[in-house]
């Protein structure tokens, strides 16, 4: 079943950069075949990461989420450039437009409607001329998740959508108007705990994580999953936290026994996901890698 | 205290080079290494200097230079963070204003830029102290930024100007230096007397020479060092040279041919030129000229580009000559 869907995890560097890269480390070793890094302005800075871990590495393939929002898409090229002439060509770019409220604290704030599609469009354009130029293959994906960005997510080699649900997937392929042929890649990227042994700390991380995620959606998001009407202007408080409904919180949520798993990611392959990126907190600690991981050499042991 | 010796390098060099100086300084016997931003050019400057602490395993590697003014400030301090981390504490933040050109190819002009580096230097220090931040000004704002991490990182300024060599003595760890060798001293002077001017505990200011080395081997290096020369003098401001001690006739007449014509320009550059403004010489002369630099009172000196036409055998001879004596 597994063998056409890859699997990565996305790797936050909360507790220091060299965990992070042993965490990536580690993930080779388990047997994932991708390791993200995701841009965040009050965090290490993801490029000197993929590096770290590719120089500790061989056969990994290491994705960097970064937002032209914040780096200069000359920038962005470049360090791509420069990983793939030094340590081959195993890695890949998402552009993302980042979190807003994160953003406007480093005085990146963008007022006018379209500005952010078109910021990223044209890093695209830059990013994809300059890479062919110097005669690298590196996949560019687009990270998204409302609307708007979702229109122009056909100009990629691929998608990456954050979101968890097979609702959440139908209605952004209905959205974008995609569809996923030659060569163009679907994936999903979502806060997970894909576990065998629970633990209610990782799980309280997880929720949270994913309550952020679904109180950040467009509105016609939150009409589609029926957010109630008190909680479609709440800001991001402990109490909407822990008010908002576990029906709702699902939609951005990988929470899976392991032995649930195949029939998870069966339900994905069949809406044309070929790319499953597992989110913090899966990457919480050593043991809830490997739990992850052995639950995907299940997977494709059982065909 | 015997001078170190560095190895300099730039970032838009072709990345064999790179490689090759990466893993091979350290067992040549250099003690640091520094690698400048060449802006707008091809070779990432954080991924560069990445590959040179991950290639490296004792000596500093640090980024001299890159401007604070041409990316999100937060960028700068998450990357140098990052680099500290990698190298486990190896790194060490060179800060310039940068070429008014480069600068202006990115559209920044920096029309106070002691006022502006001032800023850079002390919201960086406050970034990494995990300070939340609150700061509006032309090239810096933030609104209740916090980073989650902690660091003690040196930041050296590259400074030419009276001004910015005062700012480095009274805020930096490090002054990166350049320019004619008769400024060198009065230049040390300046950072001195922003040393004096500290309200901190007294501090150790590490000072370093960076000027163009070239080994010079045939006629084709001298040429070589002369156009080196003829560039300098077009980039640097006249002020520098009126403290340096240099024909000022002899000065302006190569600056004005060098505007049009660089070749032209390092025909007219004489021996004595040549002397003022670079380090030259077969290994062992370029090893003494370098120990001279060191004896004004810098604690560093750079063996940097372009280095001759054969860099490789320029970089291990003089590597060698050093450690003989």
């Amino acid at each position: 079943m597994a063998e056409k869907m890859s699997f990565g995890l996305a790797v936050a560097a909360e507790k220091g950069f060299w965990e992070a890269v042993e965490k990536a480390v580690e993930a080779e070793r388990l047997g994932l075949g991708y390791v993200w890094f995701f841009d965040r302005p009050c965090l290490v800075y993801p490029p000197l990461l993929a590096e770290a871990a590719a120089s500790q590495t061989s056969k990994l393939k290491l994705g960097l989420g970064l937002s032209p929002l914040l780096h200069s898409p000359a920038d962005i090229a470049s360090t791509m450039e420069t990983l793939l002439k030094f340590y081959g060509e195993r890695f890949e770019l998402c552009l993302i437009p980042g979190d807003k409220v994160q953003l406007s604290r480093v005085g990146v704030s963008l007022d006018k409607p379209g500005e952010a599609l078109n910021l990223i469009l044209k890093a695209r354009e830059k990013i994809k001329e300059r890479l062919k130029a110097e005669g690298f293959s590196c996949r560019v994906w687009l990270g998204a998740q409302g609307p708007e960005m979702l229109k122009i997510a056909g100009r990629f080699d691929g998608l990456l959508l954050n979101a968890a649900s097979r609702k959440l997937v139908e209605w952004a392929l209905k959205e974008s108007n995609l569809r996923v042929e030659g060569g163009f890649q679907l994936g999903i990227i979502a806060s997970s705990y894909v576990y065998e042994n629970f633990r209610e700390e990782v799980y309280r991380i997880l929720r949270r994580a994913a309550a952020v995620a679904a109180l950040g959606a467009s509105k016609r998001l939150k009409k589609l999953l029926g957010f109630p009407e008190w909680l479609k202007q709440a800001s991001l408080t402990e109490e909407t936290v822990e008010k908002l409904p576990w029906e709702i919180v699902e939609n951005f949520a990988i929470f899976l026994e392991a032995e649930k798993l195949g029939d998870y990611v069966a339900s994905l392959k069949r809406l044309g996901v070929s790319h499953l990126v597992f989110s913090h907190p899966q990457d919480f600690s050593k043991e809830t890698i490997g739990e992850l991981a052995s639950a995907l050499k299940r997977l494709s042991s059982h065909g | 205290m015997k001078p170190f010796l560095s190895l300099g390098l730039t970032s838009a060099m072709p990345s064999e080079w790179l490689d090759w100086s990466f893993r091979r300084c350290e067992a040549l016997g250099f003690q640091g290494l520094w690698i400048g931003e060449d802006i707008g050019r091809p070779g990432e400057i954080f991924t560069l200097t990445g590959l040179a602490v991950l290639s490296t395993a004792g000596i500093p590697v640090g980024i001299g230079l890159t401007s604070p003014f041409i990316r999100n400030l937060s960028t700068l301090a998450r990357a140098a963070y990052s680099l500290h981390e990698a190298s486990k504490g190896r790194f060490r933040l060179g800060l310039g204003v940068g070429g008014k050109k480069d600068l202006e190819s990115l559209g920044v002009k920096v029309d106070k830029p002691l006022k502006a580096m001032r800023e850079a230097l002390t919201l960086l220090r406050s970034l990494w102290k995990g300070e939340s931040l609150t700061f509006q000004s032309e090239f810096f704002q933030f609104k209740n930024y916090k980073a989650k991490f902690k660091a003690e990182i040196p930041v050296f300024l590259g400074a030419r100007g009276e001004k910015m060599l005062r700012l480095a003595g009274e805020e930096a760890d490090g002054a990166l230096v350049s320019g004619p060798r008769g400024y060198l001293e009065k230049a040390l002077a300046f950072s001195r007397e922003g040393l004096n001017c500290t309200l901190t505990q007294p501090k150790k200011l590490v000072k370093v020479a960076w000027l163009p080395t070239i080994l010079t081997t045939s006629e084709e290096d001298l040429t070589l060092a002369r156009k080196v020369a003829a560039t300098i003098l077009l980039d640097t401001p006249s002020k520098v040279f009126a403290y340096s001690k240099m024909d000022l006739g002899k000065v302006e007449e190569v600056k004005r041919v060098a505007a049009s014509s660089l070749r032209e320009a390092a025909s007219l550059v004489d021996r004595e030129t040549l002397e003022a403004l670079t380090v030259y010489g077969d290994s062992e002369e370029v090893c003494s000229k370098l120990r001279e630099l060191a004896a004004l009172g810098f604690d560093e000196v750079v063996f940097g580009p372009p280095y001759g036409k054969n860099w490789e055998k320029a970089v291990e001879e003089v590597a060698k000559a050093w450690l003989r004596k």
